[in-house]
């Protein structure tokens, strides 16, 4: 019965050959070799031609002739079809239908064709079955071709044909057919006694009915008891990026999408909070191997009930992301193509030289430095100490040289299709986009291989999904944080310095910031990699109820980064060498997961129950970073030609993981719902005692509108969840339950003779953690879903209260513990917390469609209330850093990471002022202790003894017991608010109007604060650095006071104006249109007569990124991310690039 | 149908094999001994104590920060205009407990106390497990001498602080401050148990660790320190039978240099090794010790304080001004460690600031250099002061190379010298009355450099005044004057009049105030060592 492959299909002359060859031209890049045989499968029983010529011979000849003729075979029991019967066949170029009709006339024999294989049976014995005929059409009475027909539980069905009707045979009486297709409701319709069947199928407005994915499973949307919000690919938009987070922000309310960083409904933990991404089951899977155009649908499961299957993995929730998958019938070719044009979305308004020099005049005068001192600086200073004529010469606006704009393009391509058998998803991407803010490029390619087959027979499928991206990223961008300081008399280029550009340095300049441009052209960076992950997964059914699954996947990859450093002059650092960095590394981790699921109906009962395991072992990786210096020339740029050399670092790694999980679903009447989960979790990271971690959960929802006494033409749904659950979390390295020797060390002895020997040394520089144990999460969870006006709109409300405890957390420790490397470090990790997140969210969708009006708008707003509520040691923890100063402060009562600092009251304006707050200062400490000396009052200041007019005045708080002690000291010290958006929301809408389409999307926070901590550089007023024009609102004499806002100009800052305060705390609130877009459909008429049935649809589009922000915030961009616990404190956060594409997607 | 049987079966067995032993989940750190197998050898102690001594080239040690810290708050250095940033603040006073160098000073000081700690303690397991072992008291010795150093820094500076004195002190994260008494006990208990067991010298192998000398010479210094004259002067005394001397005075300037046969001389007692690693990180100065992945040892003052590289400080206009005083007959005196101490005016310092050895007069004329500054013809640049000011000369690198270029120095750190060793004891020598011992032991330091010898001193008082002068100049640079100006109680009015000179034209600002005799405790230390909060006055300590 093996066939040999035919492709004569791809040379005749119908329209199915036409939309291949126009493909295959345009799809060079794809690999369709080892897919072949998948291309062939389609409707072939309908386009094979076949001739045959017999006389007088046996049925079982023409059978194997038609075989050997053609891909078909044939399948029968020779005890009920007689085989030997004679016959004679003579048919020219006809259908295997007409040459079987033929051949069968006037027998019991019926035949069915399912794809290639021909199933021959007996009439009398094949009773139980009938066929079963009709039409779909849809709500206005159309047509609609490409129906998938199955009978339930089998694999057997059909397509409807282009005028919508189908044909069914062998249809068992007690069948069930199930109509589907994409965008409607699927129908399921029980067979009895009828054999025409007439199908009227609901377009699916509100989605209720959508299968949702679940984990290691999927359940009807409305028979969910958790909380899973659902993206789905026509709610991307015309989006430019390509990460996740970006198609999520705004979407999906309990989400807080920042700068890249996802948090699934508040901020749970001091550590790790990203979620758990599967993609297509694939636990961990790599998300850089996915283009978002490949993308279905992406599920995001919030509560504990949703996550709990994926246990401690699952803690800061879970996105499930669910690709493309091809669908029975011909194949179905997407090209989608864009060319966008990028610059930043906000500019800072820069000192012109004259004001830059002024300004660094006044910080050295202010500081002591004399007018004589200055004239020595003769490149930039006259010799009394002026500006000279030199340095007031605007010559360089350094901002226009560190941002461009920049060109991106993106082209990607699917071949998506099947049989009944079958199904496959080829799919390429290239993207090439280049930064707003230097010469970064890159190239990304993406292939993806996906397709799934029922084999030796419908109980048996075997899926296979591979994907690969490579990228190749070359060149740097500039350093806009440091480069914006640069002196504006600078020029660009300097020929005599080392590199060719320009340099300033505090010896000649004053200033030794670097130029952006230096660095940036003399560096040649690229980065070159492939990540993949693969996975091969059979499903069994067996025993009518069961299924069977088992998978086993890796992800992996491989990657290397090379640094070539030309030599260089730049600031005050020369670096006179070529050098070379390389490194190089790759990692894999493999995956063996089974789980096995039970799904019955008994009566009203329905359950659904699941058992599972996933093993990973042997997850490896090592890597390797040369370094070289000293190379004769840049031809060679390899660290053996170097003169110095060394291997930097050399490291690998391992890990392993197991768990075991189990569900039950069971629905009763369609209206009660429970939902139990259960996993156990063990983990490398925790020593043994500690390993297993047990993570259940219960659900139950009620379908209220199901029930009789419920009766309402307004309310079409309404649902009422509530869910409990605990889940763990244990994201942080591994090792930690001992403790590794920290050996990176030398001392240079000087070992006579030799003047390269240099000693070894070993030492700690962490303490083990011997019995952390698993981090938990409580999660409680009340919702509501309603449905109204038929559903068209679509309301859930979400209550959640989650209390994670035992936060797992590298507490500081105080530098006395001597731990840790020069930077700091070395805080070994405990149970060190619990935090409360509460919340609300509220999801609103609205879907109509009017004439030649169709639209959706979706909104959504999450209020979250964060609190800290127990510590280990009850000792709050900073993080971050302002120039000395912690920016953050993690404290009992308080919100993970909140600004902690002094406030400020005013600049003062005058010395009368000062003197008077000193005078109140000494006055209020003789009152508190008479015994003080006259001298001893001397001493005494209300903030220093350094403090003058045009100093920050900063608020003396009262203590604890409301006291004041009139001056300015650590305890003055307060919380400056929370850089945790209290509401998040989010706003999308699509519009149609006949062939045109119209998308936005909003996202926004507010109720946060910010730290504009890049303006410890842009307005700081103690170093000679170029600035931003605001500061020439400041102090300059009594009588130029400023606007009492920004202080004087001072070197060395010596009444500490530039302490942590609420100076640089800003609102964070912000909207932002993130992407808008316009695009038009080419009527089906004008394409039909164009290409002749080459193209079946091509859209053309416009959008933009970007295009709207609204903020009070002086910095580049108000989406400041950061880690929990120095969250929000923007440090050079860059503007946002402001994209305009124009795109074509076009399918075959 | 039967194959699809045994394919169940064999997934079956999958899942069965796949799922029963969690010893997959054990695994050990593929890049890192584990410390609790570590540290149980000869050898692995050895590398242990390799690492206390590594703790000296930390942060606010003697990489970098150090030499500016004290410096300028000795008025040794003044700042340069184009010092800019914080360490500008050490010299006039304007820090605070947030400043970044105070804190990190604090954090490498305690990094060596534990590292001291790791070796006493697992020495000690060693010993109890396998019986003595020169080496491994040895080890334990180098460590209590560089705990005792690192202790007595802290004290100095800070007064009462936390005492880590083993590794089981790792599980008290709080830890209040001790009274400096119990501090000075553990330096000195230290101090007798390394000089009990240190050897006077090494050979050249072990060149560049820690000698019986050394641990005597910290002893001596901190009695000195202490007010206890007597057991200082005893202690310095011991010294002398160790072959300690002072190098000729035509060679005074080898003292800072940056060659191998001229580093660990006779005259050093303790100095911390600096050399250039082949694939290093220049810049590693910065703070990079440790986690900029290859280990470093080379430091950054040349090029720091280099007038023809970053300029960062000048000396100070009190230090130029120390180097003319009066010879006893009243004439004008130049001291003729001036030369070798400071570029400047002919007579004063050092008129050329780099002879180019191997340079012809061609190479001088082409170098990219003002005209002023080439001696036209005969391979000599002469130093422009009107243009560049007083610098420093110790420890820079000019007479034989033009420009630094890199902080890639291999000039070590001089901890102590014998000549600062002699000056102590002879200090401690005159605070307990006997003067003219004290005096005798001044002129053996002037007399090597050709200085005048001073015979008739009045009383303790003018011997002080001399010995301070001494001092001043003997050490000009060195780090020692800060702690010298408050131990002598001078502080305040000393500095305060030489910054009034120099800043506010002899005015009389308060700079220096009563607080500065101590560091504020560091705001990391008080941010989560909260015990502490309660024992500090005024932010301050």
């Amino acid at each position: 019965m093996k066939k040999k492959q035919s492709f004569n299909w791809v040379l005749s002359e119908n329209a199915n050959s036409r939309k291949i060859l126009l493909a295959m031209k345009l799809t060079i890049l794809l690999i369709l070799v080892t897919f072949g045989s998948l291309y062939a499968s389609v409707s072939y029983s309908q386009s094979a031609r076949l001739s045959l010529s017999l006389n007088d011979a046996s049925v079982m000849e023409v059978l194997n002739k038609i075989e050997d003729e053609s891909e078909f075979y044939f399948l029968y029991n020779k005890k009920l079809i007689d085989v030997e019967r004679k016959v004679s066949v003579i048919a020219e170029n006809r259908s295997i239908k007409e040459i079987l009709d033929k051949l069968f006339k006037g027998t019991d024999v019926i035949y069915s064709v399912v794809d290639r294989q021909i199933v021959l049976s007996d009439k009398a014995i094949m009773q139980q079955g009938k066929t079963v005929t009709g039409k779909v059409i849809d709500a206005d009475g159309l047509p609609l071709p490409g129906v998938t027909v199955i009978i339930k539980h089998t694999a057997l069905g059909t397509v409807t044909g282009t005028d919508g009707s189908y044909s069914l045979d062998n249809v068992p009486e007690d069948g069930i057919l199930v109509f589907s297709f994409v965008g409607m409701l699927t129908q399921e319709i029980k067979i009895g006694n009828q054999s025409v069947i007439n199908v009227t199928l609901e377009t699916n407005i509100v989605g209720l009915d959508e299968v949702i994915a679940i984990g290691y499973g999927t359940v009807k949307k409305s028979d969910l008891t958790g909380s899973v919000a659902s993206v789905r690919s026509e709610d991307f938009g015309d989006r430019g990026g390509t990460g996740v987070s970006s198609l999520l922000q705004g979407k999906v309310p309990g989400l807080d999408v920042t700068e890249g960083k996802i948090r699934v409904r508040g901020v749970t933990t001091i550590n790790n909070t990203d979620p758990l991404f599967v993609i297509d089951g694939f636990i961990d899977g790599n998300m850089s191997t996915v283009h978002p155009n490949d993308i279905e649908s992406i599920e995001i499961l919030k509560d504990a009930s949703a996550t709990a299957i994926y246990g401690a993995r699952g803690a800061n929730g879970v996105i499930l992301v669910t690709t493309k998958k091809g669908k029975e019938g011909a194949p179905e070719i997407d090209v989608s193509t864009y060319y966008g044009i990028s610059s930043p979305a906000k500019r800072l308004e820069m000192l012109n030289a004259q004001q830059y020099m002024n300004l660094i005049t006044d910080i050295e005068i202010n500081g002591g430095t004399t007018r004589e001192d200055l004239g020595a600086f003769s490149k930039i200073y006259n010799a009394d100490g002026t500006p000279n004529a030199y340095s007031i010469t605007q010559r360089t606006d350094w901002q226009n040289e560190i941002f461009n704009t920049a060109t991106s393009e993106e082209v990607t391509m699917s071949i998506r299709g099947g049989s009944s058998r079958t199904s496959y998803n080829v799919s390429t991407a290239y993207n090439n986009s280049n930064s707003i803010q230097g010469l970064t490029n890159m190239k990304n390619y993406r292939v993806g291989l996906i397709g799934d087959w029922w084999v030796i027979s419908d109980k048996f499928k075997l899926t296979e999904s591979f994907r690969v991206h490579h990228y190749n990223t070359n060149g740097t961008d500039a350093d806009f944080v440091g480069g914006l300081r640069m002196p504006p008399y600078a020029p660009i280029y300097d020929e005599n310095a080392i590199g060719g550009y320009s340099y300033v340095t505090t010896t000649d300049d004053l200033n030794d910031a670097a130029n952006p441009l230096t660095g940036m052209n003399n560096t040649d960076y690229y980065s070159k990699g492939i990540n993949i992950m693969a996975q091969l997964g059979a499903e069994i059914h067996f025993l009518k109820y069961f299924t069977f699954n088992s998978s086993i996947g890796v992800t992996g990859n491989s990657y290397t980064t090379n640094t070539w450093n030309n030599p260089t002059q730049n600031g005050n650092l020369v670096n006179p060498d070529y050098q070379l960095t390389e490194n190089f590394g790759f990692s894999y981790a493999p995956r063996i997961e089974n789980y096995l699921n039970y799904n019955a109906q008994y009566g009203q009962h329905e359950i659904a129950a699941l058992i599972g395991t996933t093993y990973e072992n042997g997850a490896y990786g090592r890597s390797v970073s040369v370094y070289g210096k000293g190379f004769l020339n840049d031809k060679v740029r390899n660290v053996t030609v170097a003169d110095e050399s060394a291997i930097r670092s050399n490291s690998g790694s391992h890990s392993a993981y197991m768990s075991y999980f189990g569900r039950i679903n069971y629905v009763f009447a369609n209206k009660y719902l429970l939902t139990v989960n259960v996993r156990a979790d063990g983990s490398d990271v925790f020593a043994p005692e500690y390993r297993w971690g047990y993570f259940p959960s219960v659900a139950a929802g009620w379908k209220i509108n199901e029930e009789k006494f419920f009766k309402s033409t307004l309310v079409s749904q309404l649902k009422l969840r509530a869910s409990y659950g605990i889940t763990g979390n244990d994201a942080i390295g591994q090792y930690q339950y001992f403790s590794s020797v920290h050996s990176n060390v030398t001392y240079a002895f000087p070992s006579e003779g030799s003047s390269t020997l240099f000693y070894n040394g070993a030492t700690i520089n962490t303490l083990a953690s011997p019995a952390i144990r698993w981090e938990e999460t409580e999660n409680l969870s009340f919702g509501v879903d309603l449905g109204l006006f038929k559903n068209k709109l679509e309301i859930n409300a979400d209550y959640f209260h989650k209390n994670t405890y035992d936060i797992l957390f590298a507490v500081p420790q105080p530098p006395s513990l001597g731990m840790g490397f020069n930077g700091g470090g070395g805080n070994a990790i405990v149970n060190a917390a619990s935090v409360l997140n509460n919340g609300v969210e509220l999801n609103a969708s609205y879907k109509n469609r009017k004439g030649d009006w169709s639209y959706k708008i979706q909104g959504n707003v999450t209020f979250v209330k964060n609190e800290v509520t127990s510590l280990g040691s009850g000792e709050p923890y900073n993080a971050g850093s302002f120039g000395f100063y912690s920016t953050n402060r993690t404290e009992l009562g308080h919100s993970i990471g909140y600004f902690y600092g002094f406030k400020m009251d005013k600049v003062y304006a005058t010395q009368t002022e000062v003197d008077a707050d000193n005078q109140a200062a000494r006055a209020a400490a003789k009152a508190a202790n008479p015994d003080l000396t006259d001298a001893d009052l001397a001493n005494i200041y209300y903030q220093s003894a350094e403090t003058q007019a045009g100093d920050i005045r900063f608020f003396d708080l009262p203590d604890e017991d409301g006291n004041f002690d009139g001056k300015i000291t650590d305890d003055d010290r307060t919380d400056l608010g929370s850089p945790i958006p209290k509401m998040n929301f989010g706003l999308t809408a699509t519009v149609k109007y006949k062939d045109f389409d119209f998308y936005m999307s909003w996202t926004g926070v507010t109720g946060n604060k910010i730290l504009y901590e890049f303006g410890y550089w842009m307005e700081g007023m103690i170093r000679p650095f170029n600035s931003t024009s605001n500061v020439l609102d400041r102090w300059i004499s009594e009588s130029e006071p400023g606007n009492g806002v920004i202080p004087r100009a001072v070197k060395t800052d010596p009444s500490k104006n530039l302490r942590m305060s609420d100076r640089f705390i800003y609102d964070g609130s912000y909207v932002r249109m993130n992407l808008a877009s316009i695009g038009y459909t080419i009527p089906e008429n004008l394409i039909n007569s164009t290409f002749k049935g080459a193209v079946s649809s091509a859209r053309i589009y416009f959008s933009a990124d970007n295009l709207i922000t609204i903020s009070n915030y002086p910095g580049y961009n108000p989406e400041i991310g950061g880690d929990n616990t120095e969250r929000g404190a923007d440090g050079g956060t860059s503007p946002v690039p402001r994209t305009f594409r124009f795109g074509v997607n076009v399918t075959f | 149908m039967k194959n699809l049987k045994k394919l169940y079966i064999f997934l079956i067995a999958i899942i069965l094999i796949t799922s029963c032993n969690d010893d997959i989940l054990n695994l050990t750190n593929p890049n890192s001994y584990d410390t609790g197998t570590f540290f149980q050898s000869e050898e692995e102690l050895e590398l242990a104590t390799n690492a206390v001594y590594a703790g000296l080239y930390f942060g606010g040690l003697w990489i970098r920060e150090y030499y500016f810290i004290f410096d300028l708050l000795g008025n040794d250095a003044s700042v340069a205009t184009a010092l800019q940033g914080e360490l500008a603040e050490f010299a006039k006073y304007t820090y605070d407990a947030a400043h970044g160098q105070i804190n990190v000073y604090w954090r490498s000081l305690y990094r060596i106390v534990l590292r001291a700690n790791l070796v006493i303690d697992k020495g000690t397991e060693y010993i109890n497990k396998n019986g003595e072992s020169d080496k491994v008291e040895r080890f334990m010795a180098e460590a209590k001498f560089l705990r005792a150093y690192a202790y007595s820094e802290l004290v100095n500076q800070f007064g009462r602080v936390p005492l880590k004195t083993s590794l089981a002190d790792l599980d008290v994260i709080l830890t209040p401050r001790s009274p400096v008494e119990d501090i000075w006990n553990l330096i000195h208990e230290d101090l007798d148990d390394a000089i009990a067991v240190l050897p006077v010298s090494y050979d050249a192998v072990n060149l560049g660790r820690a000698t019986k000398g050394a641990a005597t010479a910290l002893k001596g210094k901190c009695y000195l320190t202490q007010g206890m004259y007597t057991e200082a002067a005893a202690e310095f005394a011991k010294m002398e039978n160790m072959g300690y001397d002072l190098i000729p005075g035509d060679q005074w300037y080898d003292n800072w240099s940056d060659e191998d046969a001229k580093e660990n001389n006779i005259e050093s007692v303790f100095e911390v090794q600096m050399k250039h690693i082949s694939g290093s990180n220049t810049w590693y100065m910065f703070g990079g010790q440790e986690d900029w992945g290859a280990g470093a040892a080379h430091n950054g003052r040349p090029m720091e304080y280099g007038f023809n590289d970053w300029q960062n400080v000048y000396i100070s206009d009190a230090a130029v001004q120390a180097f003319v005083y009066d010879d006893p007959e009243g004439n004008e005196y130049i001291d003729p460690r001036a030369e070798n101490t400071f570029y400047g005016r002919y007579g004063l310092g050092d008129s050329t600031w780099c002879d180019l050895a191997g340079f012809t007069p061609e190479d001088v004329e082409n170098l990219a250099i003002d005209d002023v500054e080439k001696s036209l013809g005969t391979g000599v640049l002469l130093y422009n002061l009107e243009k560049r000011g007083y610098r420093f000369k110790k420890y820079q690198n000019y007479e034989k190379i033009f420009k630094e270029e890199l902080p890639e120095s291999e000039n070590n750190g001089k901890v102590i010298r014998y000549a600062d060793v002699l000056l102590m004891r002879a200090e401690a020598l005159i605070m307990g009355n006997k003067i003219s011992e004290g005096m005798a032991l001044i002129n053996r330091v002037r007399e090597r450099v050709g200085a005048f010898t001073i015979n008739d001193v009045s009383g303790q008082a003018e011997a002080m005044e001399i010995l301070k002068r001494e001092r001043h100049l003997e050490l000009c640079g060195e780090q020692v004057r800060w702690r010298d100006l408050i131990r002598w109680g001078d502080a305040k009015t000393v500095l305060n009049k030489e910054l009034n000179d120099q800043y506010n034209d002899g005015g009389n600002k308060v700079f220096f105030q009563d607080k500065h005799v101590l560091f504020p405790i560091p705001q990391s230390e008080k941010d989560v060592n909260t015990v502490i909060l309660d024992d500090i006055s005024n932010d301050w300590n």
